[in-house]
């Protein structure tokens, strides 16, 4: 019990400074270096419970699973092409990318599956645990997938609205 | 509070049908198969509030740092390079993705663009509204993104190992 404790405190304070620091992911970021610095380089024990992982998983399917409710059914027909497209495009990424990483990196396959598919970063993680692989690595390569795409991808569109609009101060809504 | 105890009950009854049927996470496959359905035929649950999603941010942060040892720093020094190549190839198919919308589908281009790239939620419908995107039609299709590939992922895996 004293070894759960000092799990949660560690996280607690983790996650409060990731999220103060401002990192991206913050809360999950700044816990996971805190517990994990802690847990390689001085001789406590912490202690989670396979009960809490059981649940965090219930409450991470339950969270994606309530999201649907942004799901608008109207757009059944119109999706159902762009999504053939966007999944053959997934297929190919998790392709290309895993045989990379597994023939010039030497990565183990599971691990190359699950950072290279472009899920939800809490969703791969808690799977990359369950599995028993290198959970630190994934998590690694989707922090890095969001900050990379989200930087070049927010210039791209900056640069396509100017272009689409042909004026270079106009304000964006 | 009615809606609370739904959700709370159809995670439990699916995360533990998930769990007993043996499949990789089942747990959250489970509970994501009954919640999702049921939003998607009701729309009456709740989405969970800012706060509880640090929670779970922090415990699942945390539980990850468990599996840290003396031996994951040498390794994340040793991926950190192919860690970039990664959002590299990633965006580069999203945005031919994307053209192929635009040129072919005849879409818009910022909800082209937005709803190939494969990139967080939040961040996304973020740019999608700053650029005038057709928002709900990115949302969804990000949504069926994460949900496409938490369910096929484990199942891949599991034929891999």
């Amino acid at each position: 019990m004293i070894n759960f404790t000092l799990f949660l405190i560690f996280s607690t304070i983790g996650g409060i400074v990731g999220s103060k620091l401002k990192l991206p992911l913050g809360y999950m970021i700044g816990a996971m270096v805190f517990v994990g610095f802690f847990n390689s380089i001085r001789d406590l024990t912490f202690g989670g419970l396979s009960e809490v992982l059981f649940l965090l998983q219930i409450l991470l399917g339950a969270m994606l699973g309530a999201t649907f409710i942004d799901f608008k059914k109207d757009y059944i027909r119109q999706v159902g092409i762009t999504v053939s497209l966007i999944f053959f495009g997934i297929a190919l990424i998790i392709i290309i990318i895993s045989a990379i990483l597994v023939f010039i990196f030497n990565f183990n396959l599971t691990v190359a599956i699950l950072s290279s598919a472009p899920g939800a970063i809490y969703e791969m993680a808690m799977i990359a645990d369950a599995l028993g692989v290198e959970a630190p690595v994934v998590v690694l390569a989707h922090f890095t997938r969001i900050l990379i795409i989200m930087s070049l991808f927010s210039l791209l569109m900056k640069f396509l609205y100017r272009k689409s609009t042909n004026k270079g101060d106009q304000k964006i809504s | 509070m009615k809606s609370w105890v739904l959700l709370l009950v159809l995670s439990i009854i699916g995360g533990l049908i998930g769990a007993w049927s043996g499949v990789p996470v089942g747990g959250l496959l489970g509970a994501l198969l009954f919640v999702s359905i049921a939003q998607l035929f009701t729309a009456k649950l709740p989405k969970f509030p800012a706060k509880g999603k640090r929670i779970i941010q922090i415990l699942l942060g945390g539980n990850i740092g468990l599996s840290f040892s003396s031996d994951s720093l040498t390794i994340i020094q040793d991926v950190w390079f192919s860690m970039l190549i990664i959002p590299v190839i990633q965006l580069a198919i999203g945005l031919l993705i994307g053209f192929i919308l635009i040129r072919f589908l005849k879409f818009n281009y910022a909800t082209a663009l937005c709803s190939a790239v494969p990139s967080g939620i939040s961040e996304i419908t973020f740019i999608a509204e700053t650029y005038n995107a057709n928002i709900p039609f990115v949302i969804t299709i990000h949504i069926l993104r994460v949900f496409f590939i938490v369910f096929v992922i484990p199942f891949a895996v599991m034929l891999f190992l």
